[in-house]
């Protein structure tokens, strides 16, 4: 499946190219930041290419009073080679120049402007023509070009900006599009509490938990707290809409990183809520986890779920593969937390569940693996509480 | 390292660094050759239409003085 990522950059691309988009869906399953490195490159040598000829373009509107080279560029130019020049001309004759214009043909040479090569013109661009443009920019439902000015615009202009835009739904597609992941911080804490509240509603409301999701792994854990905690105050109907669409989507390994960094009580709640604890949804996790190495992550929240569910993932954990089992035991080597947490799981499995546990790990794992884990009983002196397992172990691998 | 033949071409013609044109290594020959068409079909439009923006400039002069203008600009 596409990544969101990979279909805004190839978007992207096509618009530098001057082309649909659907020409380049060859592209859509290529990483994210290839394609964004091709295009970053490419986009400075088509302009290196012709450098000459902007420059010449620039050096002549200068020679023209600012009405009419407004009426040259709105008129003979067109919104591409305007973005063009655009960065070539002075910041302050830029200005002058965007001042002159209609917003609608300011908001087609915004979609065509590199913000890389254009900064120096974006930071003194008031923020009544900013706000114009973004305004245009929604109309277009163009998130992704929105996006691509977070970075360059000054904090002050930013703040105003995202506050004379209404709708949450909005910011939050503008969020997920954005190129410099370090100004996510930035704009997310520009938002206040009731603001927040909105873009998660709108996750709901508009099918965005896959974009609300990849934001939340991107920002720093402060916020990832926040936003957590946010989440994990919806009710259970979100909740559930929210793990339906990480199964569906394969969204585990985000879902883990914001529950990991949520209060322990919000931690507790969602761990243990029915769409989570299905064995079905159980199993991804555990996969994810031991595909991504988040056993470190999963672990401390195995501990908060109930004594029923915590035996569901100890069950299905000793079930799967060898690897599974490596994968746990290197995840809690030399962490006692950990290793308390995974000893509470197994050890709460009743005795028959322990026996059947122990037949089925003998046939799947074999003894030195089997052997780190009653080592670290050993260690922690809670052999007897794991004796039915070991004995049904040590009978069956024989 | 992407070697292909588009990829060659898009190195000598543009400049393009080994780094930037991985995203090809993915691609089938066939999209290769297409991503290379379009890519240099860019190039030759982007340079039409500067020399065709920058005559059409040139033309908002009255005519005395367009010889003096282009003088500037191609000196």
């Amino acid at each position: 499946m596409a990544s969101l990522e990979a279909r805004a950059e190839t978007i992207k691309l096509a618009r530098l190219l001057g082309q649909p988009a659907e020409n380049f869906d060859y592209l859509l399953d290529q990483p994210a930041a290839s394609i964004r490195r091709f295009r970053e490159a490419l986009s400075d040598a088509l302009f290196d290419q012709h450098r000459q000829g902007f420059e010449r373009l620039a050096k002549l509107s200068s020679l023209l009073p600012t009405g009419i080279t407004a009426t040259l560029a709105s008129t003979l130019l067109g919104a591409t080679m305007s973005g063009r020049v655009a960065g070539e001309l002075p910041p302050e004759r830029a200005v002058k120049l965007a001042q002159k214009l209609p917003t609608e043909f300011l908001t087609r040479v915004c979609v065509e402007l590199d913000p890389r090569r254009a900064e120096p013109l974006i930071k003194q661009m008031p923020a009544s023509i900013v706000i114009d443009v973004a305004k245009g920019l929604i109309e277009r439902e163009d998130y992704i070009t929105m996006a691509r000015f977070v970075g360059a615009l000054p904090q002050d202009v930013l703040e105003q900006t995202i506050n004379a835009i209404d709708s949450d739904e909005v910011l939050l597609r503008v969020a997920f599009f954005v190129e410099n992941k370090s100004q996510l911080d930035a704009v997310i804490r520009i938002l206040d509490e009731t603001r927040l509240h909105g873009a998660i509603q709108a996750a709901t409301d508009h099918d965005l938990w896959p974009q609300a999701l990849s934001l939340v792994t991107q920002i720093g854990d402060d916020l990832k707290g926040q936003l957590g905690d946010i989440v994990a105050g919806q009710d259970e109907t979100v909740l559930d809409g929210l793990a339906h669409v990480a199964q569906a989507q394969q969204l585990w390994r985000p879902v883990l990183t914001a529950v990991a960094s949520m209060h322990e009580n919000n931690q507790r709640k969602v761990v243990n809520l029915p769409a989570v604890t299905r064995r079905e949804v159980l199993e991804a996790i555990i996969d994810t986890a031991h595909q991504q190495n988040l056993w470190p992550t999963l672990l401390p929240l195995v501990a908060l779920m109930n004594t029923k569910h915590q035996q569901s993932v100890a069950k299905i954990a000793l079930q799967q593969d060898p690897a599974l089992l490596e994968g746990i035991l290197a995840a809690v080597h030399d962490q006692p937390d950990l290793q308390t947490t995974l000893l509470d799981a197994i050890a709460s499995l009743p005795a028959k569940t322990q026996t059947q546990l122990g037949e089925t790990a003998a046939k799947k794992h074999p003894l030195d693996s089997y052997d780190k884990l009653w080592s670290i009983a050993t260690n922690m002196g809670r052999q007897a509480e794991l004796a039915t397992l070991d004995e049904a172990y040590r009978k069956a691998i024989k | 390292m992407a070697n292909s033949k588009d990829a060659n071409t898009l190195k000598t013609r543009l400049g393009l660094s080994d780094d930037s044109l991985e995203l090809l290594n993915g691609l089938s020959a066939g999209d290769q050759k297409k991503l290379c068409a379009n890519v240099l079909a860019a190039e030759s439009e982007q340079g039409e239409r500067v020399n065709q923006a920058i005559e059409g400039a040139v033309r908002f002069w009255p005519a005395p003085l367009r010889r003096r203008v282009r003088k500037l600009l191609f000196d």
